[in-house]
C-alpha cells in the first residue's frame, strides 16, 4: 500500500513540475452548474391540491463541463425522487441522461453524444431544454460544424432524441448551410448586411402498421434571408414539410408549410417590430404517435409578448401546429430627457393575433369499412383565414402597452393596461359555460422605492376582470404583492385573491423569502398557488394546485 | 504518507486548474451574423457579459442600472458591456426594438438557442460575468437587486488598478 502511495505521490510530483511550466491553455477548466428544488404539498379542497402520500418532492441536476485543450467533455445528472407537482411522472427515477465530447480544431467542431442545436429560426429544426418546464429533446449522436471561412457555416448532424429516460424511436437527420454575405465576400461595412441560409431535416421511422402504407421518412426543408440596413431589418424564413401522416394530424397525408417573417426598424429612443406567420399542418416529431411536448423535431413560435405580471399569465398563447395565421407588432419609445412631466419616460405597447386558416380538401378516398367517403388531404393559401358567419375565426388576440417612469432618485412607477382574447375550445379544447371565448382585462400599478443604499421596496396591485367561468378559477381576480430587498437578501409577501367566483372565494397567499450570494441562490416560498400555465422564456407546462413549501437552491460553479 | 499524497494531489489540482474563460460556441450578432464568443475581446481591458431576455424582467432592471451610469464606466475604466439576449424564435425579432426604444448604449448579442448560456453552467438569469484583459473569468454574480452593479464596478475598478 505504502508503496504504491509513494509511486503515485512521486508521479503526481513529478506531473506537477513539468506542468509549472504549462501554459493557461494547457490546463483543465471544469465549470457547472447545480439546481436543486424541494416541494411539500397538502390536500386543500378551495384550490384543488391533491394529497402527495410521497410528502416529499424532489428535482435535482447538476452540469459539470471539462475543458482540456481543444477537448470538451460535458455530462448532466438528473434526479427526481419522486419530481415536483407539473413535472410528468415518466421522469421519476435517476441517471446520468447527457453526455459528450467534443473536439475542436481549426474550423471544425466534432460532438459526439448529446447535443443541442438550431437551424434557423427553429422551424425546421430545435433540440432544446427547459429543465424548469421539463422540456428536453436532446439529441443523441453525432453533431458537426464547419467553417471553412468566414461568414460561412455548415452543420449536419444525425441522432435520435430524448424521451425522458429513454430514446424516441426514430431517426433525426439534417444538414445546414448558412453564409454572411458581408464577411464571405469582404463587403463594406457601410452596406447592407445579407445572411442566406438552408436547411434540409429528415425523419426515419418504421411503421408497423399493416393497414396503411405510412412513409417512413419525414422531411422538412427551409430557406432563410436575413438583411439589415441602419435601423431597419428583415428575416424571412419558408419551411415546407412533406407528407408525414401521425396521430397530430389525424394520419392526414397533408404537405405542410410555415412562413416566418419578422421586420423591424429602431433607431436611438425608438424601436418597432412586425412579425407575420402562416403555419399549416407543422406537428413535427421523430415519433409519428407522440403528444404533447414529446420528441418534437421543430420549434413553432407563438407569435405572441411574454407576460411577466401574475394575472397576466392566466391566458397564454400556444402554437396550433396543426395551422394559425397571426401577427405581432411592437413599438416602444424612450421620451427625451427634456420633455416636461413624462421625460425619460418609457412606453411600450404590443399587439398580436392569431386565426384559425382555411383548410381546402385536395384528396379523398373511400373507406369501404365506414362506407364512406372522407378527406386525406388538405391545403392552405397563406395568409387566408377561415371565416364562420362573415367574420374570420380568431384563436387569440391581446393588446399590451406598460409606462414606466422614474419620478425621482427613489421612486419609480409602472403601469400596464392588457386586454385579451382567448378561444378557450379551439386552443384548449374546452368550453366555458360562459361560451367558447374567455375576455379579459388586466391592469397593474407597480412601485419601487429606493429606502436607502442597497434596500429596496417594492409593491404590485393587479386586477384582472374575466368572463372565464370554470370549476375553481373563475370570474374576476385582485393581486397584491409587497417586496423587500437588502443587498442580496429578499422577502415578499403575495395574495392572489379570485373574488369574482360565486360560491368560492379563495385567497392564495404566498411567503417568499431566499437571498444571493454570488452565483448561490436560495429561495423558499410558502402558501398556495394556483392551478395554470407556468411558463420560462417561450415554453410552458400545466401545473396543478398546490399548498405548501417549496425550496429552490441554485448555484453555478 | 497519506497526508503528502493528498496535499500534493490538491496542489497539482490547483496548478492544473485553469481560470474559465469563455468558451468557443457560435453566438449571432443583431445583424444575425456568426461570431465566436471565445473572440469577444475588449484590447486588454476588462468586459461585462450579461444574459438576459426580453421576458427577464430583474434583467432589464439590471441593465437600465447599468446603462445609466455606462458612459461614466467607460471613461474611467474603459471597460465593455455586452448583454447576451437568450430570447428563442418566438422573441428575439424584438430585442433590437427593445434595446434602440431604451436606447441602451452597450453591445447586444443573440444566444437564440441557449448554447452560450449552457457552456457557462447558468441556470438562472440574469447572470453576469465579469471578465479580465486576458480574457479569464474573475468573477460571476446571479440575480440582481438594486446596487448590485455599484458592487460589479468596484470590481470592475479593481481590475483597472
Amino acid at each position: 500500500m505504502n508503496k504504491i502511495t509513494l509511486l503515485s505521490a512521486t508521479l503526481i510530483g513529478c506531473f506537477l513540475f513539468s506542468n509549472r511550466a504549462m501554459a493557461q491553455e494547457n490546463k483543465v477548466s471544469i465549470s457547472g452548474n447545480f439546481q436543486g428544488t424541494f416541494q411539500m404539498s397538502k390536500e386543500n379542497e378551495n384550490i384543488g391540491s391533491q394529497d402527495v402520500p410521497e410528502e416529499l418532492l424532489m428535482n435535482a441536476f447538476s452540469n459539470v463541463r471539462i475543458n482540456w485543450k481543444d477537448f470538451t467533455a460535458g455530462m448532466r445528472f438528473e434526479y427526481y425522487n419522486p419530481p415536483v407537482l407539473g413535472f410528468d411522472r415518466s421522469y421519476e427515477g435517476q441517471g446520468m441522461s447527457f453526455f459528450y465530447v467534443n473536439y475542436k480544431k481549426d474550423n471544425f467542431d466534432f460532438t459526439v453524444g448529446n447535443f443541442y442545436d438550431q437551424f434557423g429560426s427553429g422551424l425546421a429544426f430545435r433540440s432544446y431544454e427547459e429543465r424548469d418546464l421539463g422540456y428536453d429533446n436532446a439529441m443523441k449522436g453525432v453533431h458537426v460544424k464547419y467553417m471553412p471561412t468566414d461568414g460561412v457555416q455548415l452543420k449536419g448532424f444525425v441522432g435520435k432524441q430524448r424521451l425522458f429516460w429513454d430514446l424516441g424511436p426514430g431517426y433525426v437527420r439534417g444538414i445546414d448551410g448558412e453564409v454572411n454575405l458581408n464577411s464571405a465576400f469582404k463587403m463594406g461595412d457601410n452596406l447592407p448586411s445579407f445572411d442566406i441560409g438552408a436547411s434540409l431535416v429528415s425523419r426515419y421511422q418504421e411503421s408497423t402498421q399493416t393497414l396503411y402504407n405510412l412513409p417512413l421518412n419525414a422531411s422538412v426543408y427551409s430557406a432563410r434571408i436575413a438583411t439589415s440596413y441602419k435601423g431597419a431589418s428583415l428575416d424571412v424564413e419558408y419551411v415546407g414539410k412533406s407528407a408525414d401522416p401521425s396521430s397530430q394530424n389525424n394520419y392526414f397525408v397533408s404537405k405542410g408549410k410555415a412562413l416566418l417573417i419578422n421586420t423591424s426598424y429602431s433607431t436611438k429612443g425608438f424601436g418597432a417590430s412586425l412579425s407575420l406567420k402562416h403555419l399549416d399542418n407543422m406537428d413535427y416529431r421523430s415519433d409519428r404517435e407522440a403528444s404533447g411536448q414529446d420528441v418534437l423535431v421543430n420549434f413553432n413560435p407563438a407569435l405572441t409578448r411574454i407576460n411577466t405580471y401574475a394575472l397576466a399569465t392566466f391566458y397564454p398563447y400556444a402554437t396550433q401546429n396543426q395551422g394559425e395565421t397571426g401577427m405581432m407588432a411592437e413599438v416602444n419609445y424612450k421620451v427625451k430627457k427634456k420633455v416636461p412631466v413624462i421625460g425619460g419616460a418609457y412606453f411600450t405597447a404590443n399587439y398580436s393575433n392569431s386565426y384559425k386558416i382555411k383548410k381546402t380538401v385536395t384528396d379523398s378516398i373511400y373507406f369501404a369499412d365506414l362506407e364512406q367517403t372522407l378527406p386525406i388531404a388538405e391545403t392552405s393559401n397563406l395568409f387566408e383565414r377561415e371565416s364562420k358567419d362573415g367574420t374570420d375565426v380568431k384563436l387569440f388576440e391581446e393588446f399590451y402597452i406598460e409606462g414606466s417612469k422614474k419620478i425621482n432618485k427613489k421612486l419609480k412607477l409602472t403601469t400596464a393596461y392588457m386586454y385579451t382574447l382567448y378561444n378557450t375550445k379551439l386552443n384548449s379544447g374546452i368550453s366555458t359555460s360562459n361560451g367558447d371565448i374567455i375576455y379579459s382585462n388586466f391592469a397593474v400599478i407597480e412601485a419601487k422605492y429606493k429606502l436607502g443604499k442597497r434596500r429596496t421596496i417594492r409593491t404590485e396591485v393587479q386586477h384582472l376582470a374575466s368572463t372565464q367561468i370554470e370549476d375553481k378559477n373563475e370570474g374576476n381576480w385582485a393581486q397584491i404583492l409587497i417586496e423587500y430587498s437588502k443587498k442580496g437578501y429578499f422577502v415578499a409577501v403575495q395574495d392572489l385573491y379570485n373574488y369574482g367566483h360565486s360560491s368560492n372565494k379563495v385567497h392564495y397567499p404566498t411567503l417568499s423569502a431566499g437571498f444571493t450570494k454570488g452565483t448561490t441562490q436560495v429561495s423558499a416560498t410558502y402558501g398556495r398557488q394556483r392551478a395554470g400555465l407556468f411558463c420560462v422564456g417561450g415554453v410552458c407546462r400545466t401545473v396543478p394546485a398546490s399548498d405548501g413549501l417549496t425550496l429552490t437552491i441554485t448555484s453555478t460553479f | 504518507m497519506k497526508k503528502i499524497f493528498l496535499s500534493l494531489f490538491f496542489m497539482s489540482m490547483t496548478l492544473l486548474m485553469a481560470q474559465q474563460t469563455i468558451p468557443s460556441v457560435s453566438i449571432k450578432t443583431l445583424e444575425k451574423e456568426v461570431i465566436d464568443a471565445a473572440k469577444l475581446s475588449n484590447d486588454g481591458k476588462p468586459m461585462v457579459i450579461s444574459f438576459w431576455a426580453t421576458w427577464c424582467k430583474p434583467c432589464q432592471r439590471e441593465l437600465d442600472a447599468i446603462n445609466e451610469v455606462y458612459e461614466e464606466w467607460v471613461d474611467e475604466t474603459g471597460v465593455k458591456v455586452y448583454a447576451i439576449s437568450i430570447d428563442d424564435s418566438r422573441n428575439v425579432s424584438r430585442v433590437a426594438p427593445l434595446v434602440n426604444g431604451k436606447a441602451w448604449e452597450f453591445d447586444v448579442l443573440l444566444d437564440t438557442n441557449s448554447d452560450l448560456k449552457r457552456a457557462l453552467g447558468v441556470g438562472t438569469i440574469p447572470h453576469t460575468f465579469l471578465i479580465n484583459g486576458k480574457g479569464e473569468i474573475i468573477s460571476q454574480h446571479t440575480g440582481y437587486s438594486d446596487g448590485d452593479e455599484e458592487e460589479l464596478y468596484e470590481h470592475i475598478q479593481e481590475l483597472v488598478k
